[in-house]
């Protein structure tokens, strides 16, 4: 395992303690991020401005402000709007799916997952220079 | 060009055959989604219209095939065949009508015709009193024709003309020909009543008729209503329950999958936490698939239980303990304190009721598990039960052991949302879920409670729910069951013992 030049930030944000839990300590201790978790989207909303993250992995299914709704706040303030998203829900339908690329997400994906997949998703969205997001949206606007 | 008239002379009789056939078939083949989604006029007016298409139809196929061409090859007066020519230009106009909408008018114009016709033809006549009296009789074929093509009260009206004309007609028609030659004014008195008569029957089973197809209809029409509405919430079933599903299964493969790979790295501290999520997560699967399968198992009949004598307070603790210590609040764990809960079990320890004691456990895990997701954390949960002193009244009629004991009431109130007072009632029902929470982001699947009143009702009690609706004041959940009483006692000696470890667990 090769060590990341600086530790990354993640921003976990899911309304179900079972799921951060084990998640959460995945993420710190098999990938060496940095973990902070919000238990909502309006949380999140506020975890995002006070520290901004590498990557937010995002639920959908939450009270209050959703993870749509979450994701266009975070696209939409030019302050994030460069940050990785990934979705990470049990919402599996095309249309739901869709809904989520649509609003801005780099990755959808269904839980359950395996814990590797996730940690590479979550790579490959760091990754993902602004110039790809940006042919991504329009691929999938022009289908 | 030539194609066309090639074609043109072999489309013409197939469009014919057609239309001919689809007249005769008409008014026998209807569609489950048109008889539902017409409403109830509506369909009456299609059938009224697909009836006198029907009955033109075969006037004018009748007139132009057979009456015509007969009269024309026995050369009959120039006036019969004027006057089918007539009657068929009639009946093409009454198809026109019909197809356009004006099916009473073109129906009306129809009958009032053909009385017309009738007492013309029978007034004519001379010295021919049989011909006569069979012409009035004959309007009875035409009031069945108006009790299947005209709405109900013109039905009566037609069935009125048919009468006076008949009446006036035979007894009172003052320069009648056939008058003198019909014998005496008895016996034409005594045919009129039998004629009128004839024709009131005749209205009458037109309209005994129609009211039972209109009857049968409305009937299919709400089946068919329902089964859609069935089917939509299986669908919703279906998506909830797979979204319900995930969920818990992440949370148990992840906390496994992070054990498995931290291997050696592991502190036996991670070892003992990571293996409590993992089966707190199973357990609440197991919960899960406990009520999607039962629930598909209860579409074949009433749940199978085993009801035995069983020690309350025990079973209430037992079940409690398998809650998330974080959620429902325990004296030994203060972490997380804020969200743990304040569980108020007030049971006589010696409360015993007659019950299956893993489907009673059930029943209290779906009403526990209820009151947690639809209440804020840390709020309180009160369960409760008493033995009532009046015998179980209104329970299935089957239980005639449980209507002879007493009933013990089990309750579990929350502050949580509430239940709205005008849902309340379908709360039990399968796949029904309140419409605040379908859009809401609590889930669930529509089945847990549907599966608990089952449970209940085959153990002989009943349950209820009392809720103003207003969030923060939440819900009781109540239900009975057949209390054990002393003849059970004595037939199972070593029940007390189990009373008296139950109540040093209830303190």
């Amino acid at each position: 395992m090769t060590s990341p030049p600086s530790i990354h930030h993640v921003l976990l944000v899911d309304d179900d303690p079972t799921l951060t839990a084990p998640l959460q300590e995945a993420l710190e201790l098999l990938a060496g991020y940095a973990v902070t978790v919000a238990a909502d989207g309006a949380a999140g909303l506020e975890a995002l401005s006070a520290r901004r993250p590498d990557c937010v992995v995002v639920d959908i299914r939450m009270p209050g402000v959703d993870g749509y709704q979450f994701i266009r706040a975070v696209r939409g303030d030019p302050e994030t709007t460069e940050v990785p998203l990934v979705v990470l829900s049990a919402l599996a339908q095309e249309a739901q799916t869709l809904a989520g690329f649509l609003s801005g997400a780099d990755a959808y994906l269904y839980k359950p997952i395996d814990l590797d997949e996730l940690l590479a998703a979550i790579k490959r969205a760091i990754e993902l220079t602004a110039t790809e997001r940006q042919q991504r949206l329009t691929d999938l606007t022009a289908e | 060009m030539e194609g066309l008239r090639a074609t043109g002379p072999l489309k013409a009789p197939r469009w014919l055959i057609w239309s001919v056939t689809e007249a005769f078939a008409g008014p026998f083949r209807s569609s489950a989604a048109q008889v539902a989604e017409l409403p109830a006029h509506q369909l009456d007016r299609q059938r009224r219209r697909l009836n006198l298409r029907l009955i033109l139809t075969f006037v004018l196929l009748t007139l132009l095939l057979v009456a015509l061409p007969i009269s024309v090859a026995r050369m009959q007066s120039l006036t019969l065949i004027a006057l089918f020519v007539g009657l068929i230009l009639f009946a093409a106009l009454g198809l026109w009508a019909n197809h356009a909408g004006h099916t009473t008018a073109a129906a009306s114009v129809f009958i009032l015709a053909v009385f017309a016709g009738t007492v013309a033809l029978a007034v004519s006549r001379s010295g021919d009193s049989t011909g006569v009296v069979v012409s009035y009789a004959n309007l009875g074929v035409f009031l069945l024709i108006a009790g299947l093509t005209l709405p109900a009260p013109l039905l009566w009206a037609s069935a009125l003309i048919a009468n006076v004309l008949t009446f006036g007609g035979l007894l009172f028609f003052p320069f009648a020909p056939h008058q003198p030659a019909t014998g005496t004014a008895s016996e034409l008195r005594g045919l009129a009543t039998e004629i009128v008569t004839f024709q009131l029957l005749i209205a009458l089973l037109a309209q005994v008729y129609v009211s039972s197809t209109r009857a049968s209809l409305r009937a299919s029409a709400q089946a068919y209503e329902q089964e859609r509405v069935l089917a939509a919430l299986k669908d919703q079933f279906l998506i909830d329950a797979n979204h319900e599903l995930r969920t818990p299964v992440m949370a148990l493969s992840s906390n496994v999958q992070l054990l498995a790979r931290l291997g050696e790295r592991a502190t036996s501290e991670d070892r003992a936490r990571l293996l409590d999520r993992a089966s707190q997560a199973a357990t609440r699967l197991q919960r899960l698939l406990h009520n999607v399968l039962d629930a598909g198992a209860l579409e074949s009949g009433a749940p199978r239980v085993a009801p035995e004598p069983v020690v309350l307070s025990a079973l209430v603790h037992e079940t409690l303990e398998t809650f998330d210590p974080l959620e429902v609040g325990e004296p030994g764990l203060t972490q997380q304190a804020a969200q743990a809960r304040s569980v108020t079990v007030s049971v006589p320890a010696d409360l015993r009721v007659y019950a299956d004691p893993a489907r009673l456990r059930q029943i209290l895990v779906n009403l526990v598990a209820n009151a947690i997701k639809y209440s804020e954390p840390g709020t309180p949960l009160v369960i409760r039960a008493s033995l009532l002193d009046t015998p179980a009244r209104g329970g299935p009629a089957r239980h005639r052991a449980s209507a002879e004991r007493l009933p013990v009431q089990v309750s579990v109130q929350d502050q949580g949302l509430g239940v709205p007072p005008t849902e309340a009632h379908q709360l039990f029902q399968r796949f029904v879920r309140l419409r605040r929470d379908i859009a809401g982001p609590v889930r669930g699947t529509g089945v847990g409670l549907y599966v608990t009143r089952s449970l209940v009702e085959a153990m002989g009690g009943r349950i209820w729910v009392e809720s103003d609706g207003v969030p923060g004041k939440g819900s009781t959940f109540t239900f009975t069951l057949p209390a054990v009483d002393d003849s059970d006692r004595s037939s199972t000696p070593d029940n007390s013992q189990d009373a008296d470890a139950t109540s040093a667990i209830a303190t």
